[in-house]
């Protein structure tokens, strides 16, 4: 029975999706291009709406106009991040392509086309987003959604978590790795162990980091400084994306 | 000089494992006080009891006139004041450092204590410009080295301008320019009236740091209380404390 | 490669519905729902202990990530992911839970693209809302029954196992719902095109025959090591009693999505000429405004028949009474707790 955890690539997946994780996470310094100076509020509230109206459409001629648009938005982005923006949706549209193919006996082919696309469309927008926008100015973003201050506080803790906590664990991957040479039984242990001491950690860190909040004098306020200052390129922007939502409105 | 802080027979104790017995101890206004001791001698503990956020099973701590146990510290206004003249910096800055940026870690403390904008502006600029680290203003703290983020660390506890500032091995894991940085700043900052209270297990980069040494053995009682200078060059006791 | 790009794509598990597969309409009501849940729980971390809260949900939220991300080796060498639900629930307590869940969700959603913007609150519902409070519940139900360490093992993994398939249930008739409900003029369905008929089974027989079981396994695996090295990190649940009202209610939440799909299999019999009838009641004059129309007719329907909104409104109203009952199961939890 326990022959079938002769996969050690699980612990290779674990590296690299980890690793692949950290590296997102860390765009620290993005290249100045057009859609990385626009004001991520604006951007946010954008990517929001113009999913959603591409949520409500139903004509393929709006979904191919947003397409373009968004397609000439992403052209902005830097040559690495549009690499692995165009990966991204091409295994989206494959994906949906598959989950899609039995309607056919249901549909038309060109309706399960328009839906495709826009799941493809849905999938650039975000990623657009994604890849434009540094982490820590994506959380301030969030401020313009009248998310509370505390909430903020909460995510960005998350997000320092997920890095330290990771990669504690990826360490302990590679540790693992090292350790296991023959003795296959062991790996299972070695896997609640990994996700136990993960926990065991995260309430010390939890304990660790309350009494530092403690310390510096946190009561429960949190204000987070505002960065909401518009500049012409976010005005462009904006005019853009008014004109492919009214577009969506009349089509 | 005015006594700030007076621990008399103070324990801790949990799970039947004894962390301190007995201590007792006395720090005055302007004492820069080394706290040595062994792995596991209970030195961070009795940091964290000093800075209020562990307390003792047995014993008393008084800060400033004040009786510092859960009860008072319970009290929101009370433990602002008190954390805001103790400032504590923990052995691995990664637990105190929550903000996004480095500006806004600074920023963090006088904000919280009520400051006004423009006054937050300026003390978090100077405290930056302290610790040399106003270049790393927009960074994020976490992804730091570990000497950048020591430094950002202590910038953001002494923007509240502490009157007591307690450090836990400070130089752990630190290359030698950023030991000798933050020695010399110490130095500066006590010069300056700040009492310092710091654990340690390096003695090559303090030279000159502390006037006092307080020694814990390995059962978890004081074994000295006295000048610096005269225990660490006492070279029989620092080995049979296993100092040396 | 390309597979951790596969999970940026919001299809790494089912679980993760991405954008435009279930209407903007059906993502509001169920968002909305989400909304005083979140206020409620943010409010209870202002009041109380703030602190030690903000500090353990955004932790907690750390670890949710990282473990719903983790590869975890399956029978013949693939690998599967877990969702981890009800072990943190029955860890650090089901509204903490469903607090951290909804953090993390919302940090794959907007930082990794793993699940849609839009379809946040259906995801937040179903892995966030459901799956902790069902596990959490079903789990102290069954425990009270017998008191021993396998007995304890045993609850933890049929819950787990259970309340992983009701929030794929949950997700199988939000896409199933979406041909019924939202349709072009031509009565072409706009969204998941697939009714109850197919996307139930399509998606409980996976989660049934293996994500069920993986889920399971990871969340036994882990409890059990952390009571074997930090006992005390185990939240004491032992000394709670569930009065006979309390579990004839968790009886209720249990089989209440089955009650969902017996109704849903009567909608997978309606014939075309029924459909069409249905569809015959949108007045031809809203053909160009029927963007925004259809947006809003989730709400107001005066013009589809009648028992169609029927079964809406019961299914609105029986997640209302869900949401009520865990809220005063947990209210009378934490009385016991405090205790």
């Amino acid at each position: 029975m326990r022959t079938w955890m002769l996969n050690d690539n699980f612990i290779e997946k674990n590296i690299l999706s980890f690793l692949g994780m950290f590296s997102n996470l860390r765009k620290e310094n993005i290249d100045r291009t057009f859609m990385s100076s626009i004001n991520p509020a604006v951007k946010f509230v954008s990517t929001l709406l113009v999913i959603l109206s591409v949520s409500l459409s139903k004509s393929i001629y709006y979904v191919a106009i947003v397409s373009g648009f968004l397609l000439v938005s992403a052209l902005s982005l830097d040559k690495r991040s549009l690499k692995k923006v165009a990966i991204i949706i091409a295994i989206a549209f494959l994906f949906a392509s598959f989950i899609m193919i039995p309607s056919l006996f249901i549909l038309k082919v060109s309706n399960a086309v328009v839906m495709i696309l826009k799941i493809t469309v849905s999938v650039l927008c975000v990623n657009i987003l994604i890849y434009s926008t540094p982490t820590n100015q994506m959380t301030k973003s969030l401020k313009a959604l009248f998310l509370p201050d505390i909430l903020i506080l909460i995510i960005e803790t998350a997000l320092k978590h997920i890095v330290i906590v990771g990669d504690m664990s990826v360490n302990m991957m590679y540790a693992l790795k090292k350790r296991t040479i023959g003795a296959r039984k062991k790996k299972e242990h070695a896997l609640w162990g990994i996700l136990g001491v993960l926990f065991i950690k995260s309430t010390i860190m939890s304990d660790n980091m309350h009494d530092a909040m403690r310390c510096r004098g946190f009561n429960g306020d949190y204000k987070s400084l505002p960065s909401l200052k518009l500049g012409e390129a976010d005005l462009v922007y904006i005019l853009f994306v008014l004109i492919i939502i009214f577009t969506g409105m009349v089509l | 000089m005015k006594e700030l802080i007076s621990i008399n027979g103070l324990c801790y104790n949990y799970d039947d494992i004894c962390a301190l017995n007995n201590i007792t101890l006395k720090v005055v206004e302007g004492d820069a006080l080394a706290v040595i001791g062994p792995n596991g001698s209970g030195k961070s503990t009795l940091l964290k009891i000093i800075n209020g956020i562990m307390f003792a099973n047995k014993g008393a701590y008084v800060y400033k006139g004040k009786n510092i146990n859960e009860r008072y510290m319970s009290d929101n206004s009370s433990s602002r004041a008190f954390h805001r003249s103790i400032g504590f910096v923990f052995q691995n800055p990664d637990v105190q450092l929550f903000c996004s940026s480095v500006y806004e870690e600074v920023a963090f403390g006088p904000t919280q204590m009520g400051l006004e904008d423009r006054e937050v502006k300026t003390t978090t600029e100077n405290y930056l410009k302290l610790l040399g680290v106003e270049h790393l203003a927009q960074r994020v703290p976490y992804y730091l080295s570990d000497g950048e983020k020591k430094k950002v660390a202590i910038a953001s506890i002494l923007a509240v301008e502490p009157e007591v500032l307690v450090l836990d091995e400070p130089m752990s894991g630190l290359d030698p320019k950023t030991k000798t940085f933050i020695k010399e700043l110490v130095v500066k900052l006590n010069r300056a009236g700040k009492t310092i209270i710091c654990a340690t297990h390096d003695f090559e980069y303090v030279k000159g740091m502390f006037n006092r040494a307080v020694v814990l053995s390995e059962q978890k009682t004081i074994v000295y209380d006295g000048a610096y200078e005269r225990v660490i060059e006492d070279e029989p006791f620092m080995r049979a404390n296993n100092l040396k | 490669m390309p597979l951790e790009f596969f999970s940026q794509c919001g299809t790494d598990d089912f679980m993760h519905i991405p954008d435009n597969y279930l209407s903007p309409s059906t993502c509001a009501v169920l968002g909305a729902f989400m909304l005083p849940v979140w206020r409620w729980g943010t409010r209870k971390i202002k009041k109380e202990f703030s602190t030690k809260n903000v500090s353990l949900i955004g932790v907690f939220a750390s670890f949710s990530f990282l473990l719903m991300m983790f590869n975890l080796p399956l029978p013949g060498g693939t690998t599967g992911h877990a969702v981890g639900a009800t072990l943190i629930a029955v860890l650090i307590g089901p509204s903490a839970a469903c607090l951290s869940l909804s953090v993390a969700l919302l940090i794959q959603a907007l930082f990794f693209g793993d699940g849609g913007l839009i379809s946040f609150g259906v995801n937040a519902f179903n892995m966030a809302f459901i799956m902790p409070f069902a596990g959490y519940f079903i789990y102290v139900f069954l425990k009270s029954f017998y008191s021993s360490e396998r007995w304890d093992r045993i609850s933890l993994f049929l819950s787990a196992y259970i309340s992983l398939n009701i929030g794929a249930l949950l997700a199988a008739v939000e896409f199933g719902i979406q041909p019924i409900l939202f349709k072009s003029l031509s009565g072409v369905p706009v969204y998941s095109p697939y009714p109850l008929s197919i996307a139930v089974p399509a998606m409980m027989v996976p989660h049934l025959l293996i994500a069920g079981f993986v889920e399971a396994v990871v969340t036994v695996g882990v409890y059990n090591f952390i009571k074997k090295t930090s006992p005390r990190l185990i939240r004491d649940i032992s000394g709670i009693k569930l009065k006979p009202v309390y579990a004839m209610m968790t009886a209720m939440i249990i089989l209440s999505p089955i009650g969902l799909l017996a109704s849903g299999t009567a909608w997978g019999e309606w014939s075309n000429s029924e459909i069409q009838k249905l569809v015959g009641y949108i007045p031809s004059g809203m053909s160009n405004g029927l963007n925004y129309n259809s947006f809003l007719s989730g709400y107001t329907v005066p013009f589809i028949m009648s028992d169609t909104l029927g079964y809406m409104l019961s299914a609105a109203a029986g997640v209302m009474v869900i949401f009520v009952i865990f809220k005063v199961l947990e209210r009378a939890f934490n009385a016991h707790m405090d205790a």
